[in-house]
């Protein structure tokens, strides 16, 4: 009996958790459907009077949304790849490849991880600005191209694939380019994908440093216009809505659908890490 | 199929004691060598270097007369088969069987008519479509030959392949392979740590200790004439006894254990170890040339004794004994069981008896 009363109870929790933590998505999802001012009303609604297009309508044509959403998906595509690749690169060697120097190099790179990425910005931002990248795509792919966390991540998952895979590989007649594309990269499948969801998110939400490298408005990402729309139209709360819905919807496309191998990739780097 | 020979191959990891030192030996064509020996004995890191997977610090590796020290393992022409099967899990058994193939740009329709044939040849033509994870052990480890038959290499190497299938299985796949071996008319160096492999598998054996070899030589020979006390106590199952004791020379030739509570008189065929009077030596005798009754012709050597352990095979009874503290163990053909405690008679082989120089380990022959 207990036990099924203690069953009860986590599920009961487990809805209000979820209930309280999906409920403002459900009202942004709808708000972004209601007439203008609908949604300031007292007491508030949860479901509009009528389902309206007005925003999307408004976002599309008058503010130009089209041209931020490119942006968004060049920079977070961008980044994705180059990073996974760079940093898949540099896992690999790090954990199966001697070198001089691998030690000390990997362990530099550990201690920068405590620098915080605030300390960092003004000379990233001078170095681009004199490379001509400032108001490129350039200014934010290049610094987001290799991650310090992404290496490690991916070192500590390639070292458990067996050497005898890769000298296998090797007397089979790869060369070591081969060898990576076609022996290594396969079997780091989850925690690419993983990391590949982790970058693709970070960038994609990334507010500050959009912000910073892009002065020109039509380079903005999604999160950057967004904020200068609640600058423009602080009272048009559906709006603002609207904004937000197709911000997070790639965001949550890319996530339900590589869902399956993140969890594992995640468990596989839990226990084999 | 090619020779493969190895000149004063010595190899270092740190600068201090060698992993392998100077070793030199030739494998002919067709021939299946077996390195063997206790685990860091070095049998694997000589096995790596003829694959190229290790640098050799000093010395010459010919492949076929071609000097190969700086040649990287895919020009080698060598196939090698892992321990851990080290097949590709990402890849069905077609692909890993095939995967070496492709990468050397071979017709697709040779790739197959040479995945076919390898499989038809292990028995896994019905698995081919299947990944890794889902077969056995034993499947895996025909995967993975196949992957070096596909190859048609110069040379294959093994590299304790069975030790991770069950004994059972271990005893098939060990037929297997020497089936295989007579039928592909390969050059094969197999590495093992177990001497049953060794023996039963190898055309000669190389038997290693200490990064050093210790005798190179054919199966019988190794058993019967083993150079020194660790060959002899290596090859063999149960190993060989040992009794440490001195040959004396005052009017008899006699090996008396180091307590005196043993004497034998050497007879006329180990007269050549007059050269050994006064001196400390071993004793060896295999545990199959001890008899329980004197029927036979040939000259033995009373030994009485107290068993302590009796255990019964069936086919042989298998009695544990000490004399002065060193364990004597002895493999009777008989079906009747001694009684644990009570004296018996246990008769030496005379002429199988084998004598060890007690400072150097060497044997001493006539």
């Amino acid at each position: 009996m207990s036990e099924k009363l203690k069953k009860i109870l986590v599920i009961v929790t487990a809805t209000i958790i979820a209930f309280m933590s999906l409920m403002p998505f459900v009202w942004m999802v709808f708000a972004s459907f209601m007439k203008s001012g609908e949604a300031n009303v007292y007491p508030p609604k949860l479901f509009p009077d009528e389902f309206v297009l007005t925003h999307y309508i408004t976002l599309f044509t008058r503010l130009n949304l089209t041209r931020y959403l490119i942006n968004s998906i060049v920079i977070s595509v961008g980044v994705t790849f180059i990073s996974l690749i760079i940093n898949s690169m540099s896992g690999y060697a790090f954990a199966k490849m001697a070198f001089r120097g691998k030690k000390q190099i990997f362990n530099s790179l550990l201690s920068a991880m405590v620098i915080p990425g605030q300390v960092t910005m003004l000379p990233v931002f001078l170095m681009l600005k004199y490379m001509g990248f400032i108001n490129t795509y350039w200014a934010i792919i290049i610094p987001g191209m290799a991650s310090i966390f992404g290496i490690f991540l991916i070192k500590q998952y390639a070292l458990s694939i067996p050497d005898s895979l890769i000298e296998a590989a090797r007397i089979d007649g790869g060369t070591e380019i081969q060898i990576y594309w076609k022996v290594i990269l396969p079997l780091c499948k989850p925690i690419l994908v993983t990391l590949g969801i982790f970058t693709f998110m970070g960038t994609w939400n990334d507010f500050l440093w959009p912000l910073i490298v892009m002065t020109d408005s039509s380079m903005y990402t999604l999160p950057v216009a967004l904020a200068n729309l609640m600058g423009e139209h602080t009272q048009d709360t559906e709006l603002m809505m609207a904004g937000s819905v197709i911000t997070i919807i790639p965001v949550i496309i890319v996530f339900l659908a590589l869902q399956k191998y993140y969890i594992k990739g995640i468990m596989l780097g839990s226990v084999k890490g | 199929m090619a020779s493969v020979k190895l000149v004063n191959i010595t190899k270092y990891y740190d600068s201090k004691k060698p992993a392998v030192d100077n070793a030199s030996f030739e494998i002919n064509d067709k021939e299946f060598v077996v390195l063997v020996g206790p685990s860091g004995c070095g049998k694997s890191t000589t096995l790596r270097m003829i694959a190229g997977l290790e640098e050799i610090s000093s010395g010459e590796l010919y492949i076929d007369d071609r000097m190969v020290n700086d040649v990287s393992p895919k020009d080698r022409d060598i196939a090698m088969v892992f321990q851990n099967y080290a097949l590709y899990p990402h890849m069905s058994v077609y692909e890993n069987m095939a995967f070496g193939l492709k990468l050397r740009k071979v017709d697709k329709n040779e790739i197959k008519k040479r995945v076919m044939d390898a499989a038809e040849i292990l028995g896994i033509v019905e698995y081919l479509d299947r990944k890794p994870k889902a077969l056995s052990g034993g499947q895996r480890q025909r995967v993975a030959v196949g992957r070096a038959i596909v190859r048609q290499p110069k040379v294959f190497l093994f590299d304790e392949p069975l030790s991770n299938l069950d004994a059972k299985l271990r005893v098939q796949m060990r037929t297997e392979i020497s089936k295989l071996h007579k039928r592909l008319q390969a050059t094969i160096v197999y590495v093992t740590h177990d001497q049953t492999e060794a023996m039963t598998m190898g055309d000669r054996i190389v038997v290693m200790k200490d990064a050093i070899i210790q005798q190179i030589d054919s199966p019988l020979n190794l058993y019967n004439f083993p150079n020194n006390i660790f060959v002899a106590g290596f090859i063999g199952s149960p190993a060989m006894n040992f009794i440490e004791g001195k040959i004396t020379d005052a009017g008899r030739l006699q090996f008396v254990t180091k307590n005196g509570s043993v004497v034998m008189n050497l007879g006329e065929p180990l007269s050549f170890l007059k050269k050994a009077a006064g001196k400390d030596v071993t004793l060896g005798i295999r545990p199959e040339d001890i008899l329980c009754n004197q029927t036979e012709s040939e000259i033995l050597q009373l030994l009485q004794v107290n068993l302590d352990v009796v255990e019964p095979m069936g086919n042989e009874i298998i009695v544990y004994t000490t004399i002065e503290n060193q364990p004597l163990i002895a493999r009777l053909n008989t079906q009747d069981l001694p009684e644990v405690g009570k004296p018996y008679n246990l008769y030496l082989r005379l002429n199988k008896l084998h004598f060890f120089e007690k400072a150097t380990g060497n044997a001493i022959r006539g």
